[in-house]
C-alpha cells in the first residue's frame, strides 16, 4: 500500500472515531480525533499537491481534509486546502462541493467572536452575501431580518408563557416582549451583537414560585427551533411548537430571516458559551440558516389535501386591502396588472407578522382555489414591479424536506 | 422459487472483504440496521425482497438477515431518537452488503464531504494505488416506512443525482432500502 493511501486510511479511522463520538455526545473525544484526522488527511492531500494528473484523488483528498479542518474550527487552514483543491483539475461536482465548503469556512470564520465576549443574554447575528460589505449592507436586507428576529422572540415568549396565539400581540405584565438592543456593526462581514433585555421577570402561569422565564431560555428556544427548521426536521419542530398558528407564524418569520441565495447568502448566530445547546447529533455554539427563501413554502405542498394540490394558483399584484377584524374573516386583496382583484384568505398566524409588513408592496401569492374569486394563502413573497408584470410558469417547492445523500 | 442469500451485518466490519467501511463505521451501520428492524418489530430471519436492474434486465433476490444486536430502550431514546438518521445509515450498510453479494464491486474507499462521507466502489480484486481512481460510485437512500411507489420515485431521483460518476465517466449504482416491508431496489446507470 502506498504511503499516502496509508495516511488517508489512518485519517479516516480517526474521522470515524470522531463521527461516532459526536453522535454519542462526547465532544472532547470528537475534538481530539477530528484534529488527528485533519492533520493526517491534510498530509495525504499535500502529497498530491503537484500531481495534477491524479484526479479525482487529489481534489477528493483536499475536499476531505478541508471538511475535517472545518470540524476542528481551523477555518483559515480549510480555506488554504480548498484553494489548493480548486487549483488542480477537479471534476465539476467536486469543484462545486469545494466551493460550498469555502462558503462554509468563510462563514464560520465570520461567526467566530474574534475577541468579543458575549453575556448569556447576548448573541451575535451575522450576514454574508453579495450585498454585504465590510460592516455595511443595504438597509432592506437588515431591517426585515432584524424585525423578524424581534418577532420571533416576542412570539416565543407568548408561546412559552402559554398565551393563545393572537395576530395582534397583546402583551400583559406576565408576558411582555423582551427588548432587543443592537450593537454597532463589526467589520469582516456584517456582524452585530444582539442583547435580549428582560424588562422584568416573566412567570409561567401556574409556576409562579418555581419557573421564571429568562432571556437565556428564550434565546436557546428560538435558536434550537431555527436549527431544527434549517435541518428540515419538521416533525421535531411541530412537537415543539404544537399550536398550528404559532407553527405557521414561526415558519413565516424564519422564511423572512432566511437568505435569498444571492444578495444574502447565509445568516447565522453565535451563542455565548453559557447558551450552547446539544441536539441529537451535535453540541452547538453557532446556528446557521442556509435554506433559501424561494425553497421554503409557508405550507408545503406535501401537507395539502390531494384535491387542493391540483388547484394551486399564483397571483401577482399589489397588496392593497386587508381585513383582520374577526378571526373567521382574515382576508387580503391583491390587485393584478389588469386591475383584476383577487381575495386571499389568510390562515391564523400569518396576518400580523408575515402579511402586514408587505402592505402596498408588489407580491406573488401562491394559494389554492377557494370560491370563484378567492384563494386560500399557501405562500407570499415580495417581488419587484418588473416581476409583477412578467408571466411565469407555476413552480412550487414540493416539500420543505431537504434530501440527504451519501 | 427465489434463492435466499444470507446477509451478515458483521461483514461490514471485515476490512478484507469491504475495506472502505472499517470496523468503527461498520459497527455503527449494523447498529442503525438493528434500530430500524427493531422499530418495525421484524423477527430474526426477516427477508428483504430485492430487485437489481442492470443492462435493461431486472433480477429478483431474497436477502435474509438472521442476526442483529438487541436494541434497548435506553439506546434508542438516547442516541437514535431521529429514525431518519438511523434509516440512512442502515440503508448504507444493507446497500454495501448487497453490492458485495450481487456485483463484482465492493466498497473500497471513503472520504469526508461537507455533510458526511461518500463511499467509492472498486472491483473486489483491485490494485491498491490511488484511493479514488476506482470503477464505480454508489448513491444510497433509506426510507424507514414507505410505499413501493415512494421507493421507485426515490430510486429515480437517486439515479438522476449521480452527476459525479457522469463527470468521471464511471458506472454508478443507486440503492434504495425500505425497512417496513422490507424492500431493497438497486439499479445501475
Amino acid at each position: 500500500m502506498n504511503k499516502l493511501r496509508t495516511l488517508h486510511n489512518e485519517a479516516m479511522n480517526y474521522a470515524d472515531l470522531a463521527f461516532v463520538a459526536k453522535f454519542e455526545g462526547d465532544l472532547d473525544t470528537f475534538n481530539e480525533n477530528s484534529l488527528k484526522a485533519y492533520e493526517l488527511e491534510a498530509q495525504a492531500a499535500d502529497g498530491y499537491r503537484f500531481d495534477f494528473s491524479a484526479e479525482p484523488t487529489r481534489s477528493v483528498l483536499y475536499r476531505s481534509a478541508a471538511a475535517l479542518a472545518i470540524d476542528c474550527k481551523k477555518y483559515p487552514e480549510a480555506v488554504r486546502l480548498i484553494e489548493l483543491g480548486l487549483g488542480g483539475n477537479p471534476p465539476t461536482k467536486i469543484a462545486e462541493q469545494l466551493r460550498e465548503l469555502l462558503e462554509q469556512a468563510n462563514f464560520y470564520h465570520h461567526l467566530q467572536l474574534k475577541g468579543i465576549a458575549l453575556a448569556s443574554n447576548e448573541l451575535q447575528f451575522v450576514m454574508t452575501g453579495n450585498n454585504v460589505g465590510d460592516g455595511m449592507t443595504l438597509s432592506e436586507h437588515f431591517i426585515v431580518r432584524i424585525q423578524s428576529i424581534q418577532n420571533l422572540f416576542n412570539r416565543t415568549v407568548e408561546r412559552l408563557t402559554k398565551k393563545p396565539y393572537k395576530d395582534r400581540s397583546d402583551f400583559s405584565k406576565s408576558s411582555r416582549p423582551f427588548n432587543l438592543l443592537l450593537s454597532a456593526p463589526r467589520k469582516g462581514s456584517f456582524a452585530i451583537t444582539l442583547r435580549v433585555a428582560e424588562p422584568e421577570q416573566l412567570v409561567m402561569p401556574g409556576f409562579e414560585e418555581e419557573f421564571i422565564l429568562t432571556s437565556q431560555e428564550v434565546i436557546e428556544e428560538v435558536l434550537e427551533c431555527i436549527d431544527l427548521f434549517n435541518g428540515a426536521k419538521e416533525e421535531e419542530l411541530k412537537n415543539r411548537i404544537t399550536d398550528e398558528a404559532y407553527y405557521r407564524n414561526f415558519v413565516g418569520l424564519a422564511k423572512n430571516l432566511a437568505p435569498d441565495g444571492d444578495a444574502i447568502k447565509t445568516v447565522g448566530f453565535t451563542l455565548s458559551s453559557a447558551n450552547k445547546f446539544s441536539n441529537d447529533y451535535d453540541v452547538k455554539d453557532t446556528v446557521r440558516l442556509t435554506r433559501i427563501q424561494k425553497d421554503i413554502s409557508l405550507i408545503p405542498r406535501s401537507q395539502l389535501k390531494e384535491k387542493d394540490r391540483k388547484e394551486v394558483v399564483k397571483v401577482k399584484g399589489q397588496l392593497l386591502y386587508a381585513n383582520s377584524q374577526s378571526p373567521s374573516n382574515r382576508t387580503i386583496r391583491v390587485v393584478e396588472k389588469n386591475g383584476h382583484s383577487t381575495t386571499v384568505i389568510v390562515l391564523e398566524g400569518m396576518m400580523s407578522d408575515i402579511v402586514r409588513p408587505l402592505w402596498e408592496q408588489y407580491v406573488e401569492i401562491t394559494g389554492t382555489k377557494h370560491r370563484s374569486n378567492s384563494i386560500k394563502l399557501i405562500d407570499i413573497r415580495q417581488i419587484n414591479l418588473e416581476e409583477a408584470l412578467q408571466d411565469e410558469p407555476l413552480d412550487l417547492p414540493d416539500t420543505n424536506a431537504i434530501q440527504k445523500t451519501f | 422459487m427465489l434463492n435466499v442469500i444470507t446477509l451478515s451485518l458483521s461483514k461490514l466490519e471485515d476490512e478484507q472483504a469491504i475495506p472502505g467501511v472499517g470496523e468503527i463505521i461498520g459497527k455503527f451501520m449494523a447498529r442503525a440496521c438493528a434500530v430500524c428492524l427493531d422499530y418495525h418489530k421484524h423477527k430474526k430471519g426477516v427477508r428483504f425482497t430485492t430487485d437489481l436492474e442492470a443492462s435493461e434486465t431486472r433480477s429478483h433476490y431474497l436477502f435474509e438477515l438472521s442476526q442483529w444486536e438487541e436494541v434497548t430502550d435506553l439506546v434508542q431514546k438516547k442516541q437514535w431518537g431521529d429514525k431518519k438518521i438511523a434509516a440512512e445509515w442502515a440503508a448504507c450498510g444493507i446497500a454495501i452488503l448487497i453490492m458485495f453479494e450481487l456485483t463484482e464491486y465492493t466498497t473500497i474507499a471513503k472520504a469526508r464531504t461537507g455533510t458526511g462521507f461518500d463511499y467509492w466502489l472498486g472491483k473486489k480484486e483491485y490494485e491498491e494505488n490511488d484511493p479514488f481512481k476506482e470503477e464505480a460510485l454508489l448513491e444510497v437512500s433509506g426510507i424507514l416506512e414507505g410505499s413501493q411507489s415512494q421507493v421507485n420515485r426515490r430510486l429515480k431521483e437517486k439515479l438522476e443525482q449521480t452527476e459525479l460518476s457522469a463527470d468521471l465517466n464511471l458506472p454508478s449504482f443507486a440503492a434504495v432500502i425500505e425497512f417496513s416491508k422490507p424492500i431493497a431496489r438497486v439499479a445501475r446507470k
